[in-house]
Protein backbone atom coordinates (compact mmCIF):
# COMPACT_ATOMS: atom_id res chain seq x y z
CA UNK A 1 0.00 0.00 0.00
CA UNK A 2 2.62 2.10 0.71
CA UNK A 3 4.08 1.45 -2.97
CA UNK A 4 0.75 2.78 -4.21
CA UNK A 5 0.51 5.58 -2.20
CA UNK A 6 4.10 6.90 -3.41
CA UNK A 7 3.14 6.71 -6.77
CA UNK A 8 0.22 8.84 -6.43
CA UNK A 9 2.18 11.22 -4.35
CA UNK A 10 4.72 11.28 -7.29
CA UNK A 11 2.23 11.83 -9.97
CA UNK A 12 0.96 14.48 -7.87
CA UNK A 13 4.88 15.91 -8.31
CA UNK A 14 4.62 16.19 -11.86
CA UNK A 15 1.83 17.74 -12.15
CA UNK A 16 2.95 20.54 -9.28
CA UNK A 17 6.22 20.56 -11.54
CA UNK A 18 3.84 21.78 -14.87
CA UNK A 19 2.00 24.12 -12.74
CA UNK A 20 -1.52 22.79 -12.05
CA UNK A 21 -3.35 23.87 -9.01
CA UNK A 22 -4.91 20.42 -7.83
CA UNK A 23 -1.09 19.46 -7.03
CA UNK A 24 -0.93 22.40 -5.17
CA UNK A 25 -4.11 21.90 -3.28
CA UNK A 26 -3.10 17.89 -2.67
CA UNK A 27 -0.38 19.33 -1.38
CA UNK A 28 -1.36 21.93 0.70
CA UNK A 29 -3.85 19.10 1.98
CA UNK A 30 -1.20 16.99 2.84
CA UNK A 31 1.23 19.13 4.36
CA UNK A 32 -0.19 21.93 6.06
CA UNK A 33 -1.20 20.40 9.26
CA UNK A 34 2.01 18.98 9.61
CA UNK A 35 4.16 21.79 8.56
CA UNK A 36 2.70 23.98 10.97
CA UNK A 37 3.29 21.77 14.16
CA UNK A 38 6.66 21.41 13.09
CA UNK A 39 6.77 25.18 13.01
CA UNK A 40 4.82 25.25 15.99
CA UNK A 41 7.85 23.04 18.02
CA UNK A 42 10.54 25.83 17.18
CA UNK A 43 8.18 28.77 18.00
CA UNK A 44 5.86 27.74 20.39
CA UNK A 45 2.93 30.11 18.54
CA UNK A 46 0.48 28.97 16.93
CA UNK A 47 -0.23 31.38 14.98
CA UNK A 48 2.96 32.25 13.75
CA UNK A 49 3.08 28.67 12.76
CA UNK A 50 0.47 28.39 10.43
CA UNK A 51 1.60 31.70 9.28
CA UNK A 52 4.60 30.19 8.52
CA UNK A 53 3.40 26.76 7.18
CA UNK A 54 1.25 28.87 4.68
CA UNK A 55 4.42 31.03 3.11
CA UNK A 56 5.93 28.13 2.69
CA UNK A 57 3.72 27.04 0.19
CA UNK A 58 4.21 30.35 -1.27
CA UNK A 59 7.61 29.67 -1.84
CA UNK A 60 8.20 26.74 -3.03
CA UNK A 61 4.86 27.24 -5.21
CA UNK A 62 7.25 30.35 -7.28
CA UNK A 63 9.64 27.24 -7.84
CA UNK A 64 7.30 24.56 -8.80
CA UNK A 65 9.45 24.03 -11.91
CA UNK A 66 12.07 22.72 -10.38
CA UNK A 67 10.29 20.15 -7.84
CA UNK A 68 9.26 16.83 -9.24
CA UNK A 69 9.00 14.25 -6.96
CA UNK A 70 6.65 13.80 -3.64
CA UNK A 71 10.07 13.80 -1.46
CA UNK A 72 11.60 16.29 -2.77
CA UNK A 73 8.85 18.88 -2.38
CA UNK A 74 8.28 17.62 1.40
CA UNK A 75 11.83 18.03 1.95
CA UNK A 76 11.93 21.33 0.57
CA UNK A 77 8.62 22.59 2.24
CA UNK A 78 10.42 21.33 5.83
CA UNK A 79 13.70 22.90 5.04
CA UNK A 80 11.61 26.40 4.51
CA UNK A 81 9.56 25.68 7.43
CA UNK A 82 12.76 25.26 9.39
CA UNK A 83 14.74 28.21 8.40
CA UNK A 84 12.05 30.94 8.46
CA UNK A 85 10.79 29.27 11.89
CA UNK A 86 14.40 30.05 13.33
CA UNK A 87 14.15 33.21 12.23
CA UNK A 88 11.08 33.66 13.89
CA UNK A 89 12.60 32.52 16.77
CA UNK A 90 15.44 34.67 16.80
CA UNK A 91 14.19 38.10 16.11
CA UNK A 92 11.26 37.15 18.61
CA UNK A 93 14.20 36.94 21.04
CA UNK A 94 16.03 39.85 20.19
CA UNK A 95 12.55 42.12 20.72
CA UNK A 96 11.56 40.64 23.93
CA UNK A 97 15.33 41.04 24.73
CA UNK A 98 15.70 38.28 27.02
CA UNK A 99 18.54 35.86 26.31
CA UNK A 100 17.20 32.64 26.34
CA UNK A 101 19.01 29.79 25.21
CA UNK A 102 17.36 28.12 22.28
CA UNK A 103 18.80 24.54 23.06
CA UNK A 104 17.99 24.16 26.76
CA UNK A 105 14.65 26.43 26.63
CA UNK A 106 12.63 23.26 25.02
CA UNK A 107 14.24 20.06 25.17
CA UNK A 108 17.21 18.63 23.70
CA UNK A 109 15.05 17.94 20.12
CA UNK A 110 17.66 17.81 17.48
CA UNK A 111 16.38 18.50 14.03
CA UNK A 112 15.64 15.02 12.95
CA UNK A 113 13.64 14.82 16.14
CA UNK A 114 11.22 17.71 15.28
CA UNK A 115 11.01 16.31 11.68
CA UNK A 116 10.28 12.81 12.58
CA UNK A 117 7.60 14.03 15.30
CA UNK A 118 5.52 16.08 12.74
CA UNK A 119 5.63 13.25 10.08
CA UNK A 120 4.07 10.29 12.93
CA UNK A 121 1.41 12.70 14.01
CA UNK A 122 0.95 14.11 10.27
CA UNK A 123 0.73 9.77 9.31
CA UNK A 124 -1.52 8.87 11.84
CA UNK A 125 -3.69 11.96 11.65
CA UNK A 126 -4.43 11.19 8.39
CA UNK A 127 -5.03 8.07 8.63
CA UNK A 128 -7.63 9.15 11.27
CA UNK A 129 -8.99 12.28 9.81
CA UNK A 130 -11.57 10.55 7.60
CA UNK A 131 -13.37 8.73 10.31
CA UNK A 132 -16.20 9.83 12.49
CA UNK A 133 -15.43 11.28 16.07
CA UNK A 134 -17.60 8.03 17.70
CA UNK A 135 -15.87 5.34 15.29
CA UNK A 136 -12.21 8.16 15.54
CA UNK A 137 -12.27 7.93 19.61
CA UNK A 138 -12.71 3.81 19.39
CA UNK A 139 -9.76 2.84 16.92
CA UNK A 140 -7.32 5.73 19.08
CA UNK A 141 -8.34 3.82 21.93
CA UNK A 142 -7.30 0.79 20.55
CA UNK A 143 -4.37 1.45 18.72
CA UNK A 144 -3.28 4.05 21.77
CA UNK A 145 -3.80 1.92 24.61
CA UNK A 146 -4.38 -1.67 23.34
CA UNK A 147 -7.20 -1.33 25.52
CA UNK A 148 -9.71 -4.61 24.66
CA UNK A 149 -13.41 -4.72 23.63
CA UNK A 150 -14.49 -4.97 27.16
CA UNK A 151 -12.06 -2.41 28.85
CA UNK A 152 -13.10 -0.35 26.02
CA UNK A 153 -17.25 -0.76 26.87
CA UNK A 154 -16.71 0.26 30.54
CA UNK A 155 -14.97 3.36 29.91
CA UNK A 156 -17.61 4.75 27.24
CA UNK A 157 -20.87 2.66 28.58
CA UNK A 158 -21.29 0.53 26.05
CA UNK A 159 -21.93 -2.42 24.73
CA UNK A 160 -19.28 -4.40 23.54
CA UNK A 161 -20.80 -5.60 20.65
CA UNK A 162 -21.11 -1.91 19.77
CA UNK A 163 -17.50 -1.60 20.01
CA UNK A 164 -16.71 -3.89 18.23
CA UNK A 165 -19.15 -2.73 15.64
CA UNK A 166 -17.49 0.55 15.74
CA UNK A 167 -13.81 -1.07 15.45
CA UNK A 168 -14.83 -2.52 12.47
CA UNK A 169 -16.34 0.15 10.59
CA UNK A 170 -13.17 1.93 11.67
CA UNK A 171 -11.32 -0.02 9.90
CA UNK A 172 -13.27 -0.55 7.15
CA UNK A 173 -13.40 3.49 6.37
CA UNK A 174 -9.54 3.41 6.91
CA UNK A 175 -9.47 0.58 4.23
CA UNK A 176 -12.43 3.06 2.10
CA UNK A 177 -9.56 6.27 2.68
CA UNK A 178 -6.99 3.83 0.44
CA UNK A 179 -9.08 2.94 -2.16
CA UNK A 180 -10.02 6.61 -3.77
CA UNK A 181 -6.05 7.17 -4.04
CA UNK A 182 -5.74 3.51 -5.86
CA UNK A 183 -8.07 4.82 -8.41
CA UNK A 184 -6.86 7.91 -9.20
CA UNK A 185 -3.30 6.00 -9.60
CA UNK A 186 -5.16 3.83 -11.91
CA UNK A 187 -6.55 7.17 -13.76
CA UNK A 188 -2.70 8.45 -14.26
CA UNK A 189 -1.79 5.12 -15.43
CA UNK A 190 -4.03 5.51 -18.10
CA UNK A 191 -3.09 9.01 -19.09
CA UNK A 192 0.23 7.89 -19.04
CA UNK A 193 -0.32 4.95 -21.16
CA UNK A 194 -2.23 7.05 -23.62
CA UNK A 195 0.71 9.46 -23.80
CA UNK A 196 -1.25 12.58 -22.17
CA UNK B 1 13.78 11.23 -9.72
CA UNK B 2 17.19 11.39 -7.71
CA UNK B 3 16.96 13.65 -5.06
CA UNK B 4 20.60 13.85 -3.89
CA UNK B 5 20.50 17.85 -3.38
CA UNK B 6 18.27 16.86 -0.23
CA UNK B 7 19.96 15.68 2.71
CA UNK B 8 19.85 12.12 3.73
CA UNK B 9 18.46 12.97 7.39
CA UNK B 10 14.86 14.14 5.22
CA UNK B 11 14.87 10.36 4.07
CA UNK B 12 16.02 8.92 7.43
CA UNK B 13 13.56 10.84 9.42
CA UNK B 14 10.87 9.95 7.04
CA UNK B 15 11.87 6.40 7.22
CA UNK B 16 11.65 6.18 10.85
CA UNK B 17 8.45 8.29 11.16
CA UNK B 18 6.97 5.69 8.82
CA UNK B 19 8.33 3.16 11.20
CA UNK B 20 6.87 4.27 14.64
CA UNK B 21 3.63 5.58 13.27
CA UNK B 22 3.11 1.87 11.94
CA UNK B 23 4.28 0.62 15.51
CA UNK B 24 1.16 2.80 17.01
CA UNK B 25 -1.58 1.50 14.36
CA UNK B 26 -0.48 -2.15 14.59
CA UNK B 27 0.46 -2.17 10.76
CA UNK B 28 4.17 -3.48 10.80
CA UNK B 29 5.44 -6.77 9.25
CA UNK B 30 7.74 -8.48 11.54
CA UNK B 31 10.60 -7.11 9.31
CA UNK B 32 9.97 -3.68 9.53
CA UNK B 33 9.26 -4.61 13.40
CA UNK B 34 13.14 -5.43 13.57
CA UNK B 35 14.09 -2.48 11.52
CA UNK B 36 12.32 -0.39 14.25
CA UNK B 37 13.63 -2.47 17.06
CA UNK B 38 17.76 -1.84 15.84
CA UNK B 39 16.98 1.95 15.82
CA UNK B 40 15.24 2.26 19.32
CA UNK B 41 18.22 0.48 20.36
CA UNK B 42 21.10 2.63 18.47
CA UNK B 43 20.86 4.95 21.39
CA UNK B 44 19.41 6.74 24.74
CA UNK B 45 18.39 9.80 22.43
CA UNK B 46 16.42 7.77 20.28
CA UNK B 47 14.58 5.64 23.14
CA UNK B 48 13.69 8.73 24.36
CA UNK B 49 12.32 9.99 21.38
CA UNK B 50 10.35 6.64 20.67
CA UNK B 51 8.77 6.49 24.40
CA UNK B 52 7.66 10.22 23.83
CA UNK B 53 5.78 9.41 20.70
CA UNK B 54 3.92 6.59 21.74
CA UNK B 55 3.36 7.94 25.02
CA UNK B 56 -0.46 8.05 24.73
CA UNK B 57 -1.06 11.69 26.72
CA UNK B 58 1.61 13.22 24.29
CA UNK B 59 -0.15 11.30 20.77
CA UNK B 60 -3.80 12.54 21.76
CA UNK B 61 -2.55 15.96 22.76
CA UNK B 62 -0.59 16.10 19.68
CA UNK B 63 -3.71 14.82 17.37
CA UNK B 64 -5.65 17.24 19.08
CA UNK B 65 -3.50 19.93 18.49
CA UNK B 66 -3.46 19.07 14.01
CA UNK B 67 -7.35 18.91 14.59
CA UNK B 68 -7.59 22.30 15.59
CA UNK B 69 -5.58 23.57 11.99
CA UNK B 70 -8.20 24.93 9.52
CA UNK B 71 -6.59 23.41 6.47
CA UNK B 72 -9.08 24.15 4.11
CA UNK B 73 -9.80 27.60 5.65
CA UNK B 74 -6.25 28.88 5.28
CA UNK B 75 -5.65 27.39 1.86
CA UNK B 76 -9.48 29.10 0.59
CA UNK B 77 -7.92 32.73 1.96
CA UNK B 78 -4.62 31.89 0.77
CA UNK B 79 -6.15 31.43 -2.92
CA UNK B 80 -8.80 34.27 -2.24
CA UNK B 81 -5.44 36.81 -1.49
CA UNK B 82 -4.28 35.64 -4.48
CA UNK B 83 -1.07 34.22 -2.96
CA UNK B 84 -0.34 32.15 -5.15
CA UNK B 85 -0.72 33.89 -8.26
CA UNK B 86 1.55 36.89 -6.75
CA UNK B 87 4.10 37.48 -9.77
CA UNK B 88 0.69 38.01 -12.08
CA UNK B 89 -0.62 41.08 -10.02
CA UNK B 90 1.71 42.80 -11.30
CA UNK B 91 0.22 42.62 -14.36
CA UNK B 92 -3.31 44.21 -13.78
CA UNK B 93 -1.67 47.83 -13.87
CA UNK B 94 -4.10 49.49 -16.22
CA UNK B 95 -0.89 51.56 -17.68
CA UNK B 96 0.94 48.76 -18.46
CA UNK B 97 -1.80 46.60 -20.18
CA UNK B 98 -2.94 49.20 -22.19
CA UNK B 99 0.83 49.86 -23.38
CA UNK B 100 1.39 46.19 -23.80
CA UNK B 101 -1.87 45.94 -25.76
CA UNK B 102 -1.03 48.71 -28.06
CA UNK B 103 2.69 47.74 -28.95
CA UNK B 104 0.80 43.64 -29.49
CA UNK B 105 -2.21 45.11 -31.96
CA UNK B 106 0.83 46.86 -33.73
CA UNK B 107 3.40 43.75 -34.14
CA UNK B 108 0.21 41.69 -34.97
CA UNK B 109 -0.39 44.03 -37.63
CA UNK B 110 3.20 44.22 -38.71
CA UNK B 111 3.21 39.96 -38.88
CA UNK B 112 -0.06 40.02 -40.17
CA UNK B 113 1.60 42.22 -43.36
CA UNK B 114 4.70 40.25 -43.23
CA UNK B 115 3.30 36.84 -43.72
CA UNK B 116 0.94 37.73 -46.30
CA UNK B 117 3.22 38.42 -48.55
CA UNK B 118 5.67 36.30 -48.10
CA UNK B 119 6.59 32.75 -49.52
CA UNK B 120 5.12 29.21 -48.87
CA UNK B 121 6.70 27.61 -46.56
CA UNK B 122 7.18 29.57 -43.75
CA UNK B 123 4.36 28.19 -41.26
CA UNK B 124 4.05 29.08 -37.46
CA UNK B 125 3.87 25.53 -36.35
CA UNK B 126 6.52 22.84 -35.61
CA UNK B 127 6.76 20.82 -39.05
CA UNK B 128 8.66 17.62 -38.62
CA UNK B 129 9.11 15.52 -41.69
CA UNK B 130 11.59 12.94 -40.38
CA UNK B 131 10.77 11.46 -36.94
CA UNK B 132 14.03 9.14 -37.27
CA UNK B 133 15.96 12.47 -36.62
CA UNK B 134 16.36 14.61 -34.10
CA UNK B 135 15.93 11.89 -31.20
CA UNK B 136 17.07 12.28 -27.82
CA UNK B 137 20.69 10.83 -26.60
CA UNK B 138 21.41 8.46 -25.14
CA UNK B 139 24.53 5.75 -23.53
CA UNK B 140 26.66 5.91 -26.27
CA UNK B 141 30.40 6.19 -25.83
CA UNK B 142 34.12 4.18 -27.61
CA UNK B 143 37.35 3.35 -25.77
CA UNK B 144 39.82 3.76 -27.57
CA UNK B 145 42.77 1.31 -25.52
CA UNK B 146 46.58 2.74 -25.85
CA UNK B 147 47.78 0.33 -28.43
CA UNK B 148 45.16 1.48 -31.25
CA UNK B 149 42.00 -0.46 -30.62
CA UNK B 150 38.80 1.40 -30.84
CA UNK B 151 35.53 -0.61 -28.88
CA UNK B 152 32.13 1.00 -29.76
CA UNK B 153 30.48 0.58 -25.75
CA UNK B 154 27.46 1.46 -27.22
CA UNK B 155 26.38 -2.16 -28.59
CA UNK B 156 28.86 -4.23 -26.23
CA UNK B 157 27.62 -6.96 -24.62
CA UNK B 158 27.99 -6.00 -20.06
CA UNK B 159 30.74 -7.97 -18.73
CA UNK B 160 34.14 -7.64 -19.30
CA UNK B 161 35.68 -5.64 -22.23
CA UNK B 162 38.79 -6.74 -24.32
CA UNK B 163 41.61 -4.09 -22.65
CA UNK B 164 45.91 -3.87 -22.79
CA UNK B 165 48.60 -2.63 -20.46
CA UNK B 166 47.31 -5.53 -18.08
CA UNK B 167 44.20 -3.76 -16.95
CA UNK B 168 40.76 -5.28 -16.32
CA UNK B 169 37.99 -2.81 -17.77
CA UNK B 170 33.94 -4.40 -17.39
CA UNK B 171 31.10 -3.22 -18.49
CA UNK B 172 28.59 -3.15 -15.81
CA UNK B 173 25.47 -1.77 -16.78
CA UNK B 174 24.10 0.24 -19.96
CA UNK B 175 26.37 3.13 -20.15
CA UNK B 176 28.71 2.24 -17.15
CA UNK B 177 32.39 1.53 -17.55
CA UNK B 178 34.04 0.05 -14.07
CA UNK B 179 38.06 0.02 -14.52
CA UNK B 180 39.27 -2.64 -11.48
CA UNK B 181 41.98 -2.03 -9.45
CA UNK B 182 44.80 -3.70 -10.59
CA UNK B 183 48.59 -3.89 -9.04
CA UNK B 184 49.79 -5.70 -12.18
CA UNK B 185 48.86 -3.04 -14.67
CA UNK B 186 52.54 -2.21 -15.90
CA UNK B 187 52.66 0.46 -18.40
CA UNK B 188 51.93 3.51 -16.34
CA UNK B 189 52.45 5.73 -19.44
CA UNK B 190 50.07 4.44 -21.31
CA UNK B 191 46.12 6.16 -21.41
CA UNK B 192 42.86 4.82 -22.87
CA UNK B 193 40.76 7.69 -24.63
CA UNK B 194 36.95 7.44 -23.44
CA UNK B 195 34.68 9.39 -25.91
CA UNK B 196 31.05 10.35 -26.52
CA UNK B 197 29.73 11.53 -29.95
CA UNK B 198 26.98 14.04 -30.17
CA UNK B 199 23.83 13.15 -28.63
CA UNK B 200 26.11 10.28 -26.07
CA UNK B 201 26.76 10.10 -22.14
CA UNK B 202 28.41 7.61 -20.45
CA UNK B 203 29.80 7.35 -17.34
CA UNK B 204 33.26 5.30 -15.84
CA UNK B 205 34.76 4.08 -13.01
CA UNK B 206 38.59 4.99 -12.91
CA UNK B 207 40.80 2.61 -11.76
CA UNK B 208 41.27 4.39 -8.23
CA UNK B 209 37.69 4.62 -8.11
CA UNK B 210 37.02 8.14 -8.67
CA UNK B 211 33.49 8.11 -10.71
CA UNK B 212 32.99 10.22 -14.09
CA UNK B 213 30.03 11.31 -15.91
CA UNK B 214 30.79 12.11 -19.45
CA UNK B 215 27.90 14.75 -21.56
CA UNK B 216 27.42 14.43 -24.91
CA UNK B 217 30.77 15.72 -27.33
CA UNK B 218 33.17 14.56 -24.69
CA UNK B 219 36.60 13.23 -24.74
CA UNK B 220 38.24 11.88 -21.74
CA UNK B 221 42.15 10.12 -21.48
CA UNK B 222 43.47 8.97 -18.46
CA UNK B 223 45.44 6.17 -17.80
CA UNK B 224 44.19 2.62 -17.18
CA UNK B 225 47.08 2.14 -14.08
CA UNK B 226 47.45 5.78 -12.36
CA UNK B 227 51.00 6.34 -10.94
CA UNK B 228 52.66 6.46 -7.69
CA UNK B 229 53.00 9.94 -6.90
CA UNK B 230 49.69 11.13 -8.92
CA UNK B 231 46.42 10.77 -10.93
CA UNK B 232 45.95 12.88 -14.22
CA UNK B 233 43.44 13.08 -16.48
CA UNK B 234 42.58 14.62 -20.20
CA UNK B 235 39.49 16.30 -20.82
CA UNK B 236 37.80 18.33 -23.74
CA UNK B 237 33.78 18.32 -23.30
CA UNK B 238 31.73 18.36 -19.97
CA UNK B 239 31.85 16.14 -17.34
CA UNK B 240 31.42 15.55 -13.61
CA UNK B 241 33.75 14.34 -11.12
CA UNK B 242 33.40 12.16 -8.03
CA UNK B 243 37.21 12.33 -7.03
CA UNK B 244 38.55 8.92 -4.34
CA UNK B 245 40.00 10.48 -1.71
CA UNK B 246 43.65 10.07 -1.79
CA UNK B 247 45.53 12.87 -0.28
CA UNK B 248 49.19 11.26 -1.08
CA UNK B 249 48.30 11.12 -5.24
CA UNK B 250 46.91 14.43 -5.99
CA UNK B 251 43.83 14.58 -9.10
CA UNK B 252 44.61 16.74 -11.58
CA UNK B 253 42.66 17.10 -14.66
CA UNK B 254 43.90 19.42 -17.89
CA UNK B 255 41.89 21.28 -20.00
CA UNK B 256 42.81 21.56 -23.43
CA UNK B 257 44.07 24.60 -23.15
CA UNK B 258 46.47 23.88 -20.70
CA UNK B 259 44.45 24.67 -17.60
CA UNK B 260 44.94 22.81 -14.81
CA UNK B 261 42.26 21.65 -11.80
CA UNK B 262 43.54 19.92 -8.83
CA UNK B 263 42.21 18.05 -6.17
CA UNK B 264 42.03 15.75 -3.72
CA UNK B 265 39.03 14.17 -2.96
CA UNK B 266 35.87 16.05 -4.19
CA UNK B 267 33.05 16.52 -6.26
CA UNK B 268 33.29 19.18 -9.18
CA UNK B 269 31.99 19.79 -12.99
CA UNK B 270 34.10 21.09 -15.81
CA UNK B 271 32.85 22.22 -18.78
CA UNK B 272 35.12 22.69 -21.05
CA UNK B 273 34.16 22.52 -25.13
CA UNK B 274 36.35 23.65 -27.63
CA UNK B 275 33.38 25.69 -29.49
CA UNK B 276 32.49 27.80 -26.51
CA UNK B 277 33.70 31.11 -25.53
CA UNK B 278 34.06 30.50 -21.56
CA UNK B 279 35.15 27.13 -19.76
CA UNK B 280 33.88 26.90 -16.20
CA UNK B 281 34.86 24.50 -13.14
CA UNK B 282 32.04 24.19 -10.71
CA UNK B 283 33.35 23.18 -7.32
CA UNK B 284 30.18 21.28 -5.23
CA UNK B 285 31.80 19.54 -2.26
CA UNK B 286 35.71 19.50 -1.27
CA UNK B 287 38.03 21.73 -2.63
CA UNK B 288 39.67 22.74 -5.69
CA UNK B 289 42.85 24.53 -7.20
CA UNK B 290 42.16 26.07 -10.54
CA UNK B 291 45.15 27.09 -12.91
CA UNK B 292 47.23 27.96 -15.92
CA UNK B 293 50.15 29.77 -17.01
CA UNK B 294 49.05 33.03 -15.70
CA UNK B 295 46.50 32.51 -12.82
CA UNK B 296 45.96 30.48 -9.79
CA UNK B 297 42.40 30.30 -7.74
CA UNK B 298 40.98 28.19 -5.74
CA UNK B 299 37.42 27.68 -5.34
CA UNK B 300 35.28 26.60 -1.90
CA UNK B 301 32.01 24.75 -2.76
CA UNK B 302 29.75 26.39 -4.08
CA UNK B 303 31.60 28.54 -6.33
CA UNK B 304 32.70 28.66 -10.02
CA UNK B 305 36.06 29.37 -12.03
CA UNK B 306 35.59 30.96 -15.34
CA UNK B 307 37.98 30.81 -17.81
CA UNK B 308 38.04 33.49 -20.12
CA UNK B 309 40.99 34.03 -23.09
CA UNK B 310 43.55 32.87 -20.34
CA UNK B 311 42.07 34.62 -17.61
CA UNK B 312 40.44 33.16 -14.59
CA UNK B 313 37.38 34.68 -12.25
CA UNK B 314 35.92 33.37 -9.49
CA UNK B 315 31.98 33.53 -9.11
CA UNK B 316 29.60 32.00 -6.71
CA UNK B 317 26.86 29.69 -8.09
CA UNK B 318 23.39 29.84 -6.88
CA UNK B 319 22.08 26.82 -8.26
CA UNK B 320 24.45 24.12 -8.76
CA UNK B 321 21.22 21.62 -10.46
CA UNK B 322 21.63 24.30 -13.06
CA UNK B 323 25.39 22.96 -13.72
CA UNK B 324 24.98 19.47 -12.61
CA UNK B 325 21.37 18.42 -14.23
CA UNK B 326 22.60 16.80 -16.76
CA UNK B 327 23.89 13.67 -14.91
CA UNK B 328 20.98 13.30 -13.51
CA UNK B 329 19.32 13.29 -17.21
CA UNK B 330 17.64 16.84 -16.56
CA UNK B 331 18.13 19.82 -18.80
CA UNK B 332 17.94 22.35 -16.40
CA UNK B 333 17.40 26.16 -17.41
CA UNK B 334 17.51 28.50 -14.44
CA UNK B 335 17.47 32.19 -16.33
CA UNK B 336 19.15 30.78 -19.54
CA UNK B 337 19.76 32.48 -22.65
CA UNK B 338 18.20 31.08 -26.05
CA UNK B 339 21.82 30.51 -27.41
CA UNK B 340 23.13 28.51 -23.79
CA UNK B 341 20.24 26.37 -24.59
CA UNK B 342 20.26 25.73 -27.76
CA UNK B 343 23.68 24.73 -27.34
CA UNK B 344 22.97 21.95 -25.25
CA UNK B 345 20.31 20.54 -27.51
CA UNK B 346 22.44 20.74 -30.78
CA UNK B 347 24.47 18.46 -28.48
CA UNK B 348 22.06 15.99 -27.19
CA UNK B 349 19.57 15.51 -30.23
CA UNK B 350 22.58 16.32 -32.81
CA UNK B 351 20.53 18.99 -34.29
CA UNK B 352 21.92 22.24 -36.73
CA UNK B 353 20.98 25.59 -35.06
CA UNK B 354 20.08 28.11 -37.30
CA UNK B 355 18.48 31.96 -35.33
CA UNK B 356 16.35 34.01 -37.61
CA UNK B 357 15.76 36.11 -34.41
CA UNK B 358 17.94 37.78 -31.02
CA UNK B 359 16.10 36.31 -28.36
CA UNK B 360 16.79 38.51 -25.66
CA UNK B 361 14.19 36.36 -23.31
CA UNK B 362 15.75 34.25 -20.41
CA UNK B 363 14.10 30.96 -19.64
CA UNK B 364 13.47 28.91 -17.06
CA UNK B 365 12.28 24.87 -17.46
CA UNK B 366 13.65 21.23 -15.83
CA UNK B 367 13.11 18.59 -18.47
CA UNK B 368 14.04 15.28 -18.63
CA UNK B 369 16.75 15.21 -21.27
CA UNK B 370 14.89 11.63 -22.62
CA UNK B 371 11.79 14.06 -23.72
CA UNK B 372 11.33 13.90 -27.78
CA UNK B 373 12.83 17.25 -28.98
CA UNK B 374 8.98 18.29 -30.19
CA UNK B 375 8.22 18.20 -26.39
CA UNK B 376 11.19 20.19 -25.14
CA UNK B 377 10.22 23.32 -28.20
CA UNK B 378 6.67 22.82 -26.92
CA UNK B 379 7.60 23.63 -23.20
CA UNK B 380 10.13 26.73 -24.35
CA UNK B 381 7.37 28.29 -26.45
CA UNK B 382 5.05 28.25 -23.49
CA UNK B 383 5.59 31.46 -22.62
CA UNK B 384 5.50 33.20 -26.19
CA UNK B 385 8.62 34.65 -26.21
CA UNK B 386 9.89 32.44 -29.21
CA UNK B 387 9.00 30.04 -31.55
CA UNK B 388 10.60 27.37 -33.15
CA UNK B 389 10.70 25.25 -36.38
CA UNK B 390 12.19 22.06 -37.20
CA UNK B 391 12.90 20.98 -40.89
CA UNK B 392 14.73 17.71 -41.11
CA UNK B 393 18.23 18.17 -38.51
CA UNK B 394 17.66 21.74 -38.17
CA UNK B 395 15.67 24.01 -35.88
CA UNK B 396 15.13 27.60 -36.35
CA UNK B 397 14.70 29.80 -33.62
CA UNK B 398 12.11 32.55 -34.55
CA UNK B 399 10.20 35.67 -32.50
Amino acid sequence: MRQEQNDNGNNYALLFQDGNEKALSFFYHEFYPALAHYSFQLTQNRPIAEEIASEAFVKVWRMHYKLNSYGGIKAYLYKIVHRDSIKAVISEQKRAKTHRNLQTETTSDTPFDNLVRSEVYRIIHTALKDLSPARRRVVIMYYLEGKTTGQIAQELNLHPSTIKAQKKDGFNELKKSFIKPMLWVFYFCIKIFLGF
Amino acid sequence: MKENRYSDMDNAASRTAYLIAGFIRHTLTEKEHDELDNWVNESDHNMQLFEDLTDEKNLAANLEWMDKVQTEQSYRAMQEKGAFKAPLKKFYNKKIWLAAASVIVLLGVFFVYRYTTSKPGSVEDIVTTDTTLLKPGGNRATLTLADGRVIDLTYAKTGAIESDSGSHVNKTADGELVYVKDSSATNTAALHTLSTPVGGQYQVTLPDGTKVWLNAATTLKYPPAFSNNERTVIITGEAYFEVAKNERKPFRVLMEDSTTVVVTGTHFNINAYQNEKEQQVTLLEGSVTVSNATNVTKLEPGTQALIKNKLITKDKVLDADEITGWKDGLFVFHDATIESIMMQLERWYDAKIIYKANIKQLFNATILRKEPLTKVIKLLELNGYVHFKIENNTIYVLP
